[in-house]
């Protein structure tokens, strides 16, 4: 029967020995080859192979960078003619902010400073200045956000905002140092802090759906 | 609480300040830094795209609100072109005895032309202290820094500081910071106009270093004097408003700039200019 059986036992393999080395006769060639075999096809752009979230995540920090370019171009042909008592908007100020304060301290730190030198060349901001005030009260807003608050709409505007404000009143303060304002135009200068946190609400939803393209990748 | 400010964010922060500094060094040095020139190069045609919409709008707009504004504004402007006119025909009568005496007395008279570029404008600063606009054209038609930008009326709009190849800086006469030597054509008094934005009068010039004895009217037209920079007789505005300055040795003279800066679309761009 065939429970009687009993179990077969495998046979022991051999040991499949290394192949002897064969005693190659060393031939000494008169004549040298002179042709050259192509050496191996590298693909240069083979490392630059994106997966999808990556592909994902350039396409977000492009439409970041077009906001801001928008931002930037609203800004000096109409909004920079549109005055309130004298003020007016600072749109890409605000984008930028937003985006640092969205994006957290990690990432944005390095956004802020490079958006902050590319404002400055862009002919729009005021000074040199502006980049150290836009770096640091950028990630100042970033770092208290994440310490004090949870990532929220109303945590994230109230951040940007106030450090749009500081970043306003700031110049007026550089300019105060380097001659360039007078001290009675502080309301001008706090006015336009105003108009910025203004300008930020509906940019923050365009921000926000951009910020979502790629899910969350941000920790904090 | 968590420590985010770690390592990475300080060296932001120096980097930050390091690159402000270096910045605020190289702008005192020279104003053609080649990512300067590089990104607003890129940036103009965004800006020239964005002005020419701005522009369409605000024609629609007009057309469709303000027609009856730009109707009565234009019966306005014939009234003053017939008037216009007529100082013309009699101005023509000056001009002959004016020829006539020159040649009387064997003085030469002072000519000067002008080689001109036109641009529009397709940008304008929005710092509060600083008064400049972008330009389209740049040193692709012979745009230099220094060079003298005006209306087609011969009304001084200010000073190109800062050109790239498809794009050009001009400061306005308007920012405080812009100083030009010039004269009160009625009176032949001589001074400096620059921005009155530090005074309060940010809409407006002020002209400085005027003798204390000095007469000044209202409406006195304001040229400039002539230096290597700015032609001789380039209209700059009109006296609204006078005074002794604080001093007391001098005085000063609010001028309403003759062109209006906000307005401007197009403007032409002192390429070159001989006296003969």
């Amino acid at each position: 029967m065939a429970n009687d059986r009993k179990p077969r036992r495998a046979a022991p393999r051999k040991r499949r020995l290394p192949p002897k080395k064969q005693k190659t006769k060393r031939v000494r060639r008169t004549l040298v080859s002179e042709f050259k075999p192509d050496g191996p096809r590298v693909n240069p752009l083979k490392p630059l192979r994106f997966t999808h979230l990556q592909w994902l995540q350039t396409l977000r920090w492009l439409c970041y960078v077009g906001v801001c370019v928008l931002c930037l171009v609203i800004q000096d042909t109409m909004m920079s003619r549109v005055t309130i008592f004298g003020s007016t908007t600072d749109l890409a100020v605000s984008a930028m902010l937003l985006i640092t304060v969205m994006e957290g301290s990690e990432v944005g730190s390095v956004f802020i400073l490079i958006a902050s030198i590319i404002y400055y060349f862009s002919g729009s901001a005021p000074g040199p200045y502006s980049v150290g005030l836009l770096t640091v009260l950028g990630l100042a807003a970033t770092v208290f956000r994440q310490v004090v608050w949870n990532r929220s709409r109303s945590s994230i505007m109230l951040c940007a905002g106030l450090a749009a404000i500081a970043y306003e009143f700031s110049l007026y303060l550089v300019g105060l140092f380097l001659g360039l304002t007078v001290w009675y135009r502080l309301p001008r200068f706090l006015l336009t802090g105003v108009l910025t946190v203004a300008a930020m609400i509906p940019l923050y939803y365009c921000i926000y759906r951009i910020g979502q393209i790629g899910g969350y990748t941000w920790k904090e | 609480m968590r420590n985010l400010f770690n390592t990475k964010l300080k060296i932001i922060v120096i980097l930050a300040v390091l690159i402000t500094a270096v910045l605020s060094v190289m702008s005192g040095l020279t104003n053609r830094s080649i990512p300067e020139l590089a990104i607003q190069g890129i940036l103009a045609p965004f800006r020239a795209a964005g002005t020419a919409l701005t522009k369409t709008a605000e024609r629609y707009y007009s057309y469709m609100f303000r027609y009856e504004a730009l109707e009565a504004e234009n019966e306005a402007l014939k009234a003053s072109i017939a008037q216009m006119m007529d100082t013309a025909r009699q101005s023509d009568a000056t001009i002959r005895e004016n020829a006539r005496l020159r040649k009387t007395i064997g003085l030469t008279e002072i000519r000067e032309s002008y080689d001109l570029a036109d641009a529009y404008i397709i940008g304008w600063s929005s710092t509060d202290w600083s008064n400049t606009f972008t330009i389209n054209r740049g040193s692709n038609v012979g745009i230099e820094p220094n060079m003298v930008a005006i209306t087609e009326n011969g009304e001084v709009v200010g000073l190109v500081t800062q050109v790239g190849t498809n794009f050009a800086v001009v400061k306005t006469v308007l920012d405080s910071t812009l100083e030009i030597s010039a004269t009160i054509a009625t009176s032949g008094y001589n001074g400096m106009v620059s921005g009155g934005y530090i005074d309060g009068n940010e809409k407006y010039l002020q002209m400085d270093y005027l003798p204390s004895s000095s007469i000044i009217r209202n409406n006195d037209q304001v040229v400039t004097s002539g230096s290597t920079v700015y032609p001789r007789g380039l209209i700059l505005g009109y006296v609204v408003d006078a005074g002794f300055k604080e001093t007391g040795v001098a005085k000063y003279a609010v001028l309403e700039p003759a062109a209006e800066i906000s307005s401007l679309e197009q403007i032409f761009i002192l390429t070159n200019f001989h006296t003969e």
